[in-house]
C-alpha cells in the first residue's frame, strides 16, 4: 500500500517539472556531475516550486479573451465616436479613469499584504507584474486624455505643452508605485520625447533675433550633450538606485549609451567639412559637464575596482576631448580619420566594458569593431566589389575577422584579464557560480 | 517598500493624473465661459494634413493693423519685447482691427486683446474621420464664393489668452452643417 502511494508520489513529482529540465538531469547525471540523490533532491525542490508557479497557459488564454473583448470594445466606440457627445466622451473618461485609479490603488494594497506576509515569491512577482502593468496602462490612459480634452475643445497648446503636462501630473505616480523595466523603458521613452519637444521649442524661439540661428544651435548642442550626463548622473544617486534598481539601471543604461552614440557620432563629422568655431561654445561647455562627471565617477560608482572607474574616467574624458577636436578645429573632409577613431572609440568602450567585467557588452563591441573594419574595407575598396577579385578578397577579409573573433574575444574576456569582481545591484554578480566543465581543479562541480 | 493607504503620497500618485484631467476640462470651461467671442477672417487654409490627424488646416487673416492708434505704444516682438494684438470692434461682429502694441494697455482702450503668437497659433480645427471630406469641401466652396465667408470664432480671455469656439462657414457652425456632434461648450454671449 505504502509502495504504491510512494509511487503516485513519485509520479505527481516527475510530472511536475518540465521534460527539459528532465532532459538536463539525466543527462548530468549520465556525465557524473549529480549523483541520484541530489537529482531526488532538485526534482522534490522543483515539485514544491511548481505548485506557486505562473500557470502560463491560462494566463496566456485569459490575455487573450481579454485582448478581444479591449478590441471589440474599442471597435465599437470608434464606429460610433463622432455619434458620441463631447460630454459623454469627457465623462465616460473621467469614470474610465476613477476605475483605474481605484483599481491601482487595491492592486497596492494587495502587493503590501503579499509582501508582509510569506506569499510565495513567484505569487508576489505576478502582483508586482501587474501593478507595473496598471501603473503603465494609467499613465498611457492620461496621456490620451489631455489629448482628447484638446480635441474636445480645439485647444492648440502643440505638443510639448501635451506631453509636459503629462510627464509632471504622471511623475509621483511612476516614481512611488513603478518597479520594473519595462516601465521604465516606458517612461523613460516618454521624458526624452518630453525633453526633445522642449529643446525643440526651446531652439525655435531662440532663433527669432540677431545670431539666432548660432545661438539655437549652441542651445541644441548642449542640450544634447548634457543628457547622457544627466541620466547617468541621475541614475548613481544611492537613495535612487537602492529604491528603485531597475529604473537606476534603465537610465545609467541609457546614458551610457548616449555617450557611445554621441562618440561614434564625433567621428563621423569626419566625414564632413567643419567651418572654424562651428561649435565651438557648446562643445567646450559639454566638455566640462562630462569631465565633472568623469570626476565624480568614484562616488558615483563607489563599488568597481578602480581599474573600471579608470575605465569609464577615460571614457567619458576621452568622448569629451573628441568632441571638442572635431567640432571646434577646422578640418576638411577626411574619411581615414573618421574610420580610426571610430575604432579607437569602440576599443575604448570595449576595454572598459572588460574592467567592469561586462563580458557581453565586451563581446558586442569587439563584434563592432570587426564591423567597422568590414565598413572601412567597402569604403576603400567599394568600386573593387563590381569585380570577382573584389567580391573574394571582401569575402576573405570577413571569413578571417570571423575567425578572428571566434578565436580570440573569449580569451580577451577570461576572468584573469580583468580585476576581482565586485558587486553592483544592477547586475549579477560577477562570481555566480554556473556549471562548467572547466573547473580550474579539472574536477566536476557538484 | 510598497506604500500602504495611509501614506498621503498614495493618494497623490493615484489622484495627481485624475485632478489634472479634470482641470483641464474646467480651465476650458471657464475660459469659454468668462471670454469674449470674436470672429477672424480664415485664410490659406489646407486640406486635411493627414500626418497630424484629421485637422482642418489654415491661417488666419491679422493683417489688418491700425497705424498710429491713440495711446498705444508701438512694439517690436523682433527684438524679444512682450507684444499683444490691441482688437477694435464688438465681439461677434465682422471682423476685428488689430493694431500691435505692448501688453500694458490702458483700460477700455481696446474691445479686446490677444497676446501676440496666440492668435497667428489658432492655425487647425478638429473635424471627426467621418466627416472629414465633407468639411474640406464645404470650406472649399465657400471660400470660393467668398473670402469672407469663412470665420473663426475665437473666445479671448482677459488677459489674452486665445481658445477656438468654432468654424463658421456661411454664418453656421460647420459641425452643425455636418450633421456631426456639436461641440456643446458654453454658447457665444
Amino acid at each position: 500500500m505504502s509502495g504504491a502511494k510512494s509511487d503516485r508520489s513519485n509520479y505527481a513529482v516527475a510530472m511536475s517539472i518540465s521534460r527539459s529540465l528532465r532532459r538536463r538531469l539525466d543527462d548530468w547525471l549520465q556525465a557524473g556531475l549529480l549523483d541520484p540523490e541530489a537529482v531526488a533532491r532538485i526534482e522534490q525542490h522543483e515539485a514544491e516550486r511548481g505548485s506557486d508557479a505562473r500557470p502560463m497557459l491560462l494566463w496566456a488564454l485569459a490575455g487573450l479573451g481579454g485582448l478581444a473583448v479591449s478590441i471589440g470594445l474599442i471597435s465599437l466606440v470608434a464606429a460610433n465616436w463622432s455619434e458620441i457627445p463631447a460630454s459623454g466622451k469627457l465623462a465616460a473618461d473621467l469614470c474610465l479613469g476613477v476605475l483605474l485609479a481605484l483599481g491601482l490603488g487595491r492592486q497596492v494594497v494587495a502587493t503590501s499584504h503579499s509582501a508582509a506576509s510569506d506569499a510565495a515569491p513567484n505569487a508576489a512577482t505576478a502582483a508586482a507584474g501587474f501593478r507595473d502593468a496598471l501603473v503603465l496602462v494609467y499613465s498611457l490612459f492620461t496621456l490620451s486624455s489631455l489629448a482628447l480634452v484638446g480635441q474636445i475643445y480645439q485647444l492648440g497648446g502643440g505638443v510639448t505643452a501635451l506631453l509636459s503636462i503629462w510627464t509632471l501630473a504622471t511623475a509621483p505616480l511612476v516614481l512611488l508605485l513603478g518597479r520594473g523595466r519595462m516601465l521604465a523603458v516606458v517612461w523613460l521613452s516618454g521624458l526624452l520625447a518630453t525633453y526633445a519637444a522642449l529643446v525643440v521649442d526651446l531652439a525655435a524661439a531662440l532663433e527669432h533675433g540677431p545670431d539666432g540661428g548660432r545661438r539655437a544651435g549652441e542651445a541644441v548642442g548642449v542640450a544634447i550633450g548634457l543628457l547622457p550626463a544627466a541620466l547617468i548622473g541621475v541614475a548613481r544617486i544611492e537613495p535612487w538606485r537602492r529604491a528603485k534598481p531597475q529604473f537606476s539601471a534603465i537610465f545609467a543604461g541609457a546614458g551610457w549609451l548616449g555617450v557611445g552614440i554621441l562618440g561614434f557620432g564625433f567621428t563621423l563629422v569626419w566625414y564632413e567639412d567643419v567651418p572654424a568655431d562651428a561649435f565651438e561654445r557648446s562643445a567646450l561647455l559639454c566638455a566640462v559637464i562630462w569631465a565633472g562627471l568623469a570626476a565624480l565617477v568614484p562616488w558615483l560608482y563607489p563599488d568597481h575596482s578602480p581599474r573600471a572607474q579608470l575605465g569609464l574616467r577615460a571614457t567619458l574624458l576621452g568622448i569629451a576631448a573628441l568632441g571638442v577636436f572635431s567640432l571646434t578645429v577646422p578640418h576638411a573632409e577626411s574619411g581615414l580619420t573618421a574610420a580610426l577613431l571610430g575604432l579607437i572609440v569602440l576599443a575604448l568602450f570595449a576595454w572598459t566594458a572588460l574592467q567592469m567585467e561586462e563580458r557581453r557588452l565586451f563581446h558586442l563591441l569587439t563584434a563592432a569593431i570587426g564591423l567597422r573594419l568590414l565598413v572601412i574595407y567597402f569604403e576603400v575598396f567599394g568600386s573593387l566589389l563590381q569585380t570577382g577579385l573584389g567580391l573574394l578578397s571582401g569575402g576573405l577579409l570577413t571569413l578571417l575577422l570571423t575567425w578572428l573573433w571566434f578565436r580570440h574575444s573569449p580569451a580577451w574576456a577570461e576572468p584573469g584579464s580583468s580585476p576581482g569582481p565586485h558587486s553592483d545591484p544592477e547586475r549579477e554578480p560577477a562570481s555566480t557560480p554556473t556549471p562548467t566543465r572547466d573547473e580550474p581543479d579539472g574536477k566536476p562541480r557538484k | 517598500m510598497s506604500p500602504t493607504l495611509r501614506d498621503g503620497r498614495l493618494w497623490l500618485a493615484l489622484t495627481l493624473p485624475l485632478l489634472v484631467i479634470a482641470g483641464s476640462i474646467l480651465r476650458a470651461e471657464f475660459h469659454l465661459v468668462q471670454a469674449d467671442v470674436f470672429h477672424f477672417e480664415v485664410a490659406g487654409y489646407d486640406p486635411r494634413d493627414l500626418l497630424r490627424g484629421h485637422y482642418l488646416r489654415f491661417s488666419l487673416t491679422l493683417d489688418r493693423a491700425v497705424a498710429g492708434h491713440d495711446g498705444l505704444a508701438a512694439c517690436d516682438p523682433a527684438q524679444g519685447e512682450a507684444c499683444c494684438h490691441c482688437l477694435l470692434g464688438s465681439p461677434e461682429s465682422a471682423p476685428p482691427l488689430l493694431t500691435l502694441t505692448t501688453c500694458e494697455i490702458p483700460e477700455a482702450t481696446c474691445d479686446g486683446v490677444a497676446r501676440y503668437g496666440e492668435l497667428a497659433a489658432l492655425d487647425r480645427f478638429y473635424v471627426p474621420e467621418a466627416h472629414a471630406l465633407e468639411a474640406e469641401a464645404l470650406l472649399g466652396e465657400a471660400r470660393q464664393r467668398d473670402p469672407g465667408a469663412a470665420l473663426l470664432a475665437v473666445a479671448l480671455s482677459q488677459n489674452g489668452e486665445a481658445q477656438i469656439v468654432d468654424l463658421i462657414v456661411d454664418g453656421m457652425p460647420l459641425l452643425e452643417q455636418l450633421g456631426a456632434e456639436r461641440f456643446d461648450a458654453p454658447r457665444e454671449p
